[in-house]
């Protein structure tokens, strides 16, 4: 739950978010959607998805942004040493970049691309 | 006519990738082709390849259908392996001054191998369906067992000929070698002739009760003779029929061989394809723990794009620095120099302070000023650290190979899957129960055809007795008299063209029987050690083989002697054949010794002809011993090795 100015606790994904994070998942995560979602993260950042192409609301709940998903604080670091989103709200920044990266994995791999093809246009980003 | 081998020419058969016109041109004064190879490097391929060019079957003894199982053991594998899928063998030879040119092509694409075959004589191509009867006008598959010989059979054709069923076998073979079926026919004609010509004379004699008598004789006659050539027809078109048949059943057979084959190649493939799961399973799990601990990876690029920014920002600040305080050491080293003192640098006193060196002193305070008011970040050393311990360079290269490892096995499992699918559905119409009734029908018809083939020996018999009846009545009509005198010259001609072919028959039967075994006993005392020890070889009208000694016929003798005696054979069924031709021998000295080695050289092989080709190994004869007991007997030399000391790969080349 976001306050005005504060960040979020518990972050999540939309219904689409939650369809595409379980194919990606599935496909090459073993099923782990908490990896998903951190790969997502790291892949909308890569990919150069713009965050403000991100729904506003509509996400559930999935983890707890610190204790579960960020506990060592590299993707805090990482947002904050590129820059990216809104400063001081680096979990709501986190869950707008998954619902991007998630989608766009998951109508990638819907078109027959293989991780390692999807990995490496990122790297030529 | 003489048929003779002019070159061969052969493409991933056998050892052999490409071997292209083998010259086996011989003449006359020099028609031996020597091929030397040391064992296991190709002799008998290259000799199962001339029989497989020309009969479709590579070994002796078997169909081409029977031979398309094993065909696929012939396919060059290193050629195979890099994705090459025919084999082929061409030869050319000439006959009745025509050229032929004959290529056999087999094609391995998965299944049974697809074989094909291209005759042309002159420029005319000759219809496949043609092929087969065109090669064996001038060389019958029936008797190529006896010039197209593998030595290793020396021993089995010795036995065959005193087996019963081969013999008979071997029999009509030699018979056809040496042309007698054509002179059966022209008997049977000439009794039909003298038939006809005996039913007029009856008709025309004079006392009716004799004439009556004679008419009722030959009708009886001619109703059995009707009835045996009816029941020889019956018989033979019922054993062409079981031949069909078992040679359909034979191929069926063959087929299940096939089957074996591929229940075999399932097992493989289920063993492979489980094999590439594992191998696909462990890799997937290799590519999930590399996404899941490399989850930072695709924000590397990003990563170093932002390092190289903090890097060069880290340098300007350093050289910011550095530059002020090289600025600050010179303010220091002017401020000391005008109190006085030792210079902090070089420790020399220096020197006293005047106005130019003041005014570079305020000059350095203001360049010290500027630099510091310049302002500018400070270098981040511990950022560019964290930023550099966050960029993963390890995961996307490690990705990429596994997936090029994941595609590769995926490719695989799928061919696998694939053949395996193939393979089923051939195996699924076919049953335990099925294949032993095909055993069952393959007993059954060669039975059949062992009992039509006695019918038709025993319907000989009866020929010869109406034949027998046919000549006592003639004899009784002409005592008869009163028949026109013209019917009775023709009677007389045919009776007597008949029992002129008869006799002829029978005088070139036992005149080619005495030849072949006076040649054969000539041969073989010219062969074997100890000559005086022997009577002769004596074969029997039926061509049993005897070895006769000084106390009687059917001499024991050794294996070495069985050989000699077959070679003799051979040699001498050469020489009364009406046909000439090639004589191709597989290793013919393996088995002797030295002696014989060199007695078989000398006495036997320049017996066979205008063109003999022996491939042989040193054992049994090296190069040097060719050449001393050959001399200029031999038209073409070569040998065969080994290019690459790669038991799958071999050559040929001149040495002559």
């Amino acid at each position: 739950m976001a306050t005005d100015r504060g960040d979020k606790q518990q972050i999540g994904l939309t219904l689409e978010g939650n369809n595409a994070i379980e194919t990606v998942s599935n496909e090459y995560f073993g099923g782990s959607q908490k990896d998903a979602y951190l790969f997502a993260i790291t892949y909308a950042i890569g990919a150069d998805l713009a965050i403000e192409n991100a729904p506003q609301g509509g996400y559930t709940t999935k983890y707890n942004g610190i204790g579960t998903l960020d506990p060592s604080g590299s993707v805090r670091e990482l947002l904050e040493i590129l820059n990216i989103g809104e400063p001081g709200r680096p979990m709501a920044t986190m869950e707008r970049l998954a619902e991007l990266g998630v989608r766009d994995l998951a109508r990638r791999v819907a078109g027959n691309e293989t991780m390692a093809d999807i990995m490496a246009s990122v790297a030529a980003e | 006519m003489s048929l003779q081998f002019e070159s061969v020419s052969l493409r991933n058969f056998g050892p052999y990738q490409s071997i292209a016109d083998l010259n086996l041109v011989t003449n006359p004064d020099a028609p031996i082709v020597v091929i030397h190879g040391e064992n296991t490097l190709g002799k008998t391929s290259l000799f199962r390849a001339l029989r497989w060019c020309l009969y479709g079957a590579p070994e002796a003894g078997k169909t081409p259908a029977e031979s398309t199982r094993s065909l696929s053991d012939y396919m060059n594998r290193p050629a195979f392996a890099e994705g090459e899928t025919e084999m082929e063998v061409r030869m050319k030879f000439s006959a009745n001054g025509q050229q032929f040119q004959l290529t056999r092509t087999a094609r391995f694409e998965g299944g049974a191998p697809k074989v094909s075959a291209d005759l042309r004589i002159d420029a005319q191509v000759i219809q496949p369906v043609a092929i087969d009867s065109e090669i064996g006008r001038l060389l019958h598959p029936q008797i190529s067992e006896f010039f197209l010989f593998d030595g290793e059979l020396l021993r089995d054709f010795y036995d065959r000929l005193n087996s019963d069923r081969e013999r008979d076998v071997l029999k009509r073979s030699i018979e056809s070698v040496l042309g007698i079926p054509a002179l059966q026919l022209a008997e049977r004609d000439i009794s039909v002739m003298a038939q006809d010509i005996l039913s007029r004379q009856a008709k025309a004699l004079k006392n009716q009760t004799e004439a009556e008598k004679a008419r009722r004789k030959l009708r009886d006659l001619r109703s059995k003779q009707e009835s045996i050539e009816k029941d020889r027809s019956e018989v033979e078109a019922a054993l062409h029929k079981a031949k069909t048949d078992l040679e359909e059943v034979n191929e069926r057979i063959a087929a299940v061989d096939e089957l074996k084959a591929d229940a075999r190649e399932m097992e493989s493939l289920e063993a492979a394809i489980k094999g590439g799961e594992a191998d696909e399973a462990k890799l997937r799990h290799e590519m999930r723990r590399l996404l899941i601990d490399g989850w930072l990876a695709p924000a590397s690029a990003k990563l170093t794009a932002a390092l190289q920014r903090i890097e060069e920002r880290n340098d300007q600040a350093q050289q910011r620095q550095k530059a002020i305080q090289t600025a600050r050491d010179r303010v220091d080293v002017l401020q000391k120099q005008i109190q006085g003192g030792i210079c902090p640098t070089c420790h020399q006193e220096l020197p006293p302070p005047d106005d130019a060196t003041r005014r570079t002193l305020a000059r350095a305070e203001d360049e010290l000023a500027r630099l510091k008011g310049a302002g500018g970040d400070q270098a981040d050393i511990q950022l560019e650290r964290r930023v550099r311990a966050l960029i993963d360079t390890r995961t996307l290269p490690a990705f990429h190979r596994a997936q090029e490892q994941l595609n590769g096995i995926v490719s695989a499992q799928f061919t696998r899957n694939r053949r395996l699918s193939t393979i089923k559905d051939r195996l699924k119409d076919n049953d335990a129960a099925r294949i032993r009734k095909l055993a069952h029908d393959q007993q059954q018809l060669e039975d059949a055809i062992d009992g039509y083939n006695a019918q038709l020996l025993h319907h000989d018999d009866e020929q010869a007795k109406v034949q027998s009846d046919q000549n006592k009545l003639a004899g009784t009509i002409r005592r008869l008299g009163g028949g026109q005198p013209d019917l009775a010259a023709e009677a007389y001609f045919f009776e007597y063209t008949q029992q002129l072919v008869q006799r002829t028959i029978e005088r070139y039967q036992e005149r080619t029987r005495a030849e072949v075994e006076g040649t054969a006993t000539g041969m073989f005392t010219k062969l074997i050690r100890d000559a005086e020890g022997y009577e002769g070889i004596r074969i029997g009208p039926d061509y049993r083989v005897d070895l006769v000694g000084k106390r009687g016929p059917s001499m024991k003798t050794s294996e070495g002697g069985r050989q000699l005696i077959a070679l003799s054979l051979i040699g001498a069924l050469k020489r009364a054949a009406v046909r000439g031709g090639p004589v191709v021998l597989d290793s013919p000295l393996a088995r002797l010794d030295l002696e014989h080695r060199a007695n078989v050289l000398q006495q036997w092989v320049p017996e066979l002809g205008n063109q003999a080709i022996l491939l042989v190994q040193s054992g049994e004869l090296t190069e040097a011993q060719a050449r001393d007991i050959m001399d200029n007997r031999i038209g073409q030399a070569y040998r065969i090795f080994r290019p690459n000391n790669d038991p799958e790969e071999a050559e040929i080349e001149r040495t002559q």
